[in-house]
């Protein structure tokens, strides 16, 4: 077996302390605090806290990626739904151009805060089929859905010209796809559902959780782009939880109904539990990717409507002990 | 039994209030009113509780801050019309722990 003199050239180090700039894979032993002690490349699994949003708001919907992200619409306390869209940078949200219908349990979908699709949800209690543009300017009215739904899930592709609406109320099994210019019935989902998680493209998506009708379930749908297939369960069956990523392989949910913390990742064939919400809530807002994931808003409420969070599952260099025992 | 659980008030300011380091070491769980529950004993907890400027309260304190808001959500959900509280739900009691 190799040591670690052959891969480095030079025996592990006995220092004091530990050294003021050691390279990624560096090894030495501290001989203060009897530790041995390595510089690796650490995968942080963990939501942190973002600043708040100017608007309240919960049965929302987002858009696009953590430093370049949408919300839209929503309830900002009962009873009226509200219109307001928000852009946030990476660091502050900014109040923008309000969409053409006051709305909530919307669907939403988009690759950035210049470039966004609102669709669905309620202006006062029936479902609406509307659907908006957002090109970064100015909300446009363009083709509705053929069935007007609320509590829908979303996955949305790279842009505002191919989306995913799947479940909903009152058609639970519903899904349509987007092409830029019109809605058109595809494939019905396996477990009609509303209040699910969707996450991926038009053509790679996942639809989470969810309620099926009356009762909450763990049920995991995979859309290849053409047809839905039943695969591993979430570990908890849930609603009101919020899905992000980027494609059927990786994604992450996180919260639901009534205040749940959770988060859980999808490597393709199966969830993890993994680091939970700092606060837990359900009918957020979601943007992003399974690894740099946006959360804002949601319930329980008043106080959650303008919490804001971060999630990273990036590889990050750090300073570890290594367990001998 | 010692207590595993601690509680304190905290604005939660935005970035940097809770790190991506911080929230991977410590199990942070926030509650209406500006009430967090971290782990008792715990010196990463206690530091980031002296970082926020945290006010440490009892449980029966912090359940009473926890009590007011959501009685106040409560209230506001019990004022819907019906049609209103069919398409949401009403606020749930939260019990925290010891």
């Amino acid at each position: 077996m190799a040591t670690y003199k052959d891969i480095h050239g030079f025996k592990i180090q006995n220092v004091s302390s530990d050294p003021p700039a050691p390279f990624n894979g560096q090894v030495w032993y501290n001989s203060t605090t009897g530790n041995l002690r390595a510089k690796a490349s650490v995968s942080v699994q963990a939501w942190s806290t973002a600043n708040a949003m100017n608007t309240a708001r919960f049965y929302t919907a987002g858009a696009g990626t953590q430093t370049s992200a949408l919300a839209f619409g929503g309830r900002s306390g009962p009873p009226s739904p509200i219109a307001n869209a928000e852009a946030y940078n990476g660091t502050n949200w900014t109040a923008i151009t309000s969409m053409n219908t006051a709305r909530a349990y919307l669907g939403g979908c988009g690759d950035s805060s210049t470039n966004a699709l609102a669709f669905g949800g309620t202006a006062s209690y029936p479902a609406i089929g509307n659907t908006e543009l957002w090109n970064g300017s100015n909300w446009t009215e363009v083709n509705n859905l053929n069935t007007a739904r609320k509590r829908i899930a979303v996955s949305g592709a790279g842009s505002n010209t191919a989306a995913l609406a799947f479940g909903g109320v009152p058609n639970a099994d519903a899904v349509e796809l987007w092409n830029g210019s019109n809605w058109t019935t595809t494939t019905s989902l396996i477990v009609g559902r509303q209040q699910a998680a969707g996450s991926g493209t038009s053509t790679s998506a996942l639809c989470s959780g969810g309620e099926s009708p009356g009762a909450d379930v763990a049920s995991n749908e995979l859309w290849n782009g053409v047809g839905w297939t039943e695969v591993g369960d979430l570990n908890s069956a849930k609603k009101g939880l919020m899905g992000a990523g980027s494609g059927n392989t990786s994604a992450i949910v996180f919260g639901g109904s009534p205040a749940i913390a959770d988060t859980e990742s999808w490597d393709g064939t199966s969830w993890t539990e993994v680091g939970n919400l700092n606060t837990g809530r359900n009918q957020m807002g979601p943007a992003g990717t399974a690894t740099t994931a946006l959360a804002f808003g949601g319930l329980p409420g008043p106080a959650n409507g303008t919490k804001t969070e971060e999630w990273s599952a990036s590889p990050t260099p750090a300073v570890v002990t290594i367990e001998t025992s | 039994m010692a207590k595993t659980k601690q509680y304190c008030v905290a604005e939660n300011w935005g970035k940097g209030f809770i790190e991506h380091s911080e929230s991977s070491r410590i199990k942070f769980a926030g509650y209406p009113g500006n009430v967090w529950q971290i782990p008792a004993h715990d010196k990463g907890a206690n530091l980031w509780i002296h970082k926020v400027l945290g006010t440490v309260k009892t449980l029966a304190e912090a359940q009473a801050i926890v009590d007011a808001e959501v009685t106040a959500a409560q209230t506001s959900w019990d004022a819907l019309s019906d049609e209103e509280k069919a398409d949401s739900t009403r606020p749930a009691d939260i019990t925290l722990e010891e």
